[in-house]
């Protein structure tokens, strides 16, 4: 999946527009994450997941600020990422499926937030840009 | 999700334009057949104790005459709730998501319950 001139257009905006919010994004994406697909918390044995853990929103800054580098670097999302690419690949060991359910969550917040942001170009925009994080994000596997 | 995945537009060639953006969310085609689903989903709302038996028909329906691969049952749920949570906000909870995801996951597998 390639994104366009468009795409790379549509999420600058997107989380130019989203701005400061991104951080608590992050974190409340990862609380739906939880919460929606409970399989998804097998990896986090070592954080406290309870309703407004501070882990938890700390992680959601970590993740909010890799979509936002991914973001400012959209031409070159697998430059950007390399190192949590290598992250991923040899330490965190994360099933590649987990991506989209995170993706999918973090749509959902966007979309609870900022309606009127989300029109179905820029949903298909960054659904597109989510999906291209999460393969750079496996590229390493194997 | 005729936007977000394009490649969904391969069952709906008798629809007409479908062209662009602007022309699927205008297509009259569309709105309807979305009414029909959201219609068939509130039904399964109505049965929640019995999901397999109420889509049982559509199931056949899907498999035998319409051809639709499932993991398009799948694609439809989560565009699906990404739409409820632009309408109801706040009220979306990540509780209330968590119920839903289920219901489409459960509504997506009575659908593809009896392909064969």
């Amino acid at each position: 999946m390639v994104l366009s001139p468009a795409d790379k257009s549509n999420v600058k905006a997107a989380f130019g527009k989203i701005g400061g919010h991104v951080e608590e994004y992050g974190g409340e994406a990862l609380e739906r994450m939880f919460a929606a697909y409970p399989q998804t918390k097998t990896y986090f044995p070592h954080f406290d997941l309870g309703k407004g853990s501070a882990q938890v929103k700390g992680h959601g800054k970590k993740v909010a600020a890799a979509l936002v580098e991914a973001a400012n670097h959209i031409d070159d999302i697998a430059g950007a990422l390399s190192k949590l690419s290598d992250l991923h690949a040899q330490k965190l060991r994360v099933d590649p499926v987990n991506f989209k359910l995170l993706g999918q969550c973090f749509l959902v917040v966007v979309a609870a937030h900022n309606p009127a942001l989300l029109t179905p170009e820029v949903h298909a925009s960054l659904d597109k840009f989510l999906c291209a994080v999460g393969t750079v994000l496996t590229a390493k596997y194997r | 999700m005729l936007i977000v995945y394009p490649w969904t537009q391969r069952f709906f060639a008798s629809f007409g334009n479908l062209s662009s953006p602007t022309a699927i969310v205008g297509n009259p085609k569309v709105q309807a057949h979305g009414k029909k689903v959201l219609t068939s989903f509130s039904e399964a709302v109505k049965n929640l104790d019995s999901i397999k038996k109420c889509f049982a028909p559509l199931s056949k329906l899907h498999c035998e005459k319409l051809h639709v691969d499932p993991e398009n049952f799948r694609l439809l749920g989560d565009t699906l709730i990404i739409v409820l949570a632009a309408h109801f906000g706040k009220d979306f909870t990540p509780d209330c998501q968590a119920a839903w995801q289920k219901l489409v996951r459960v509504v997506a597998h009575a659908l593809a319950h009896e392909y064969h």
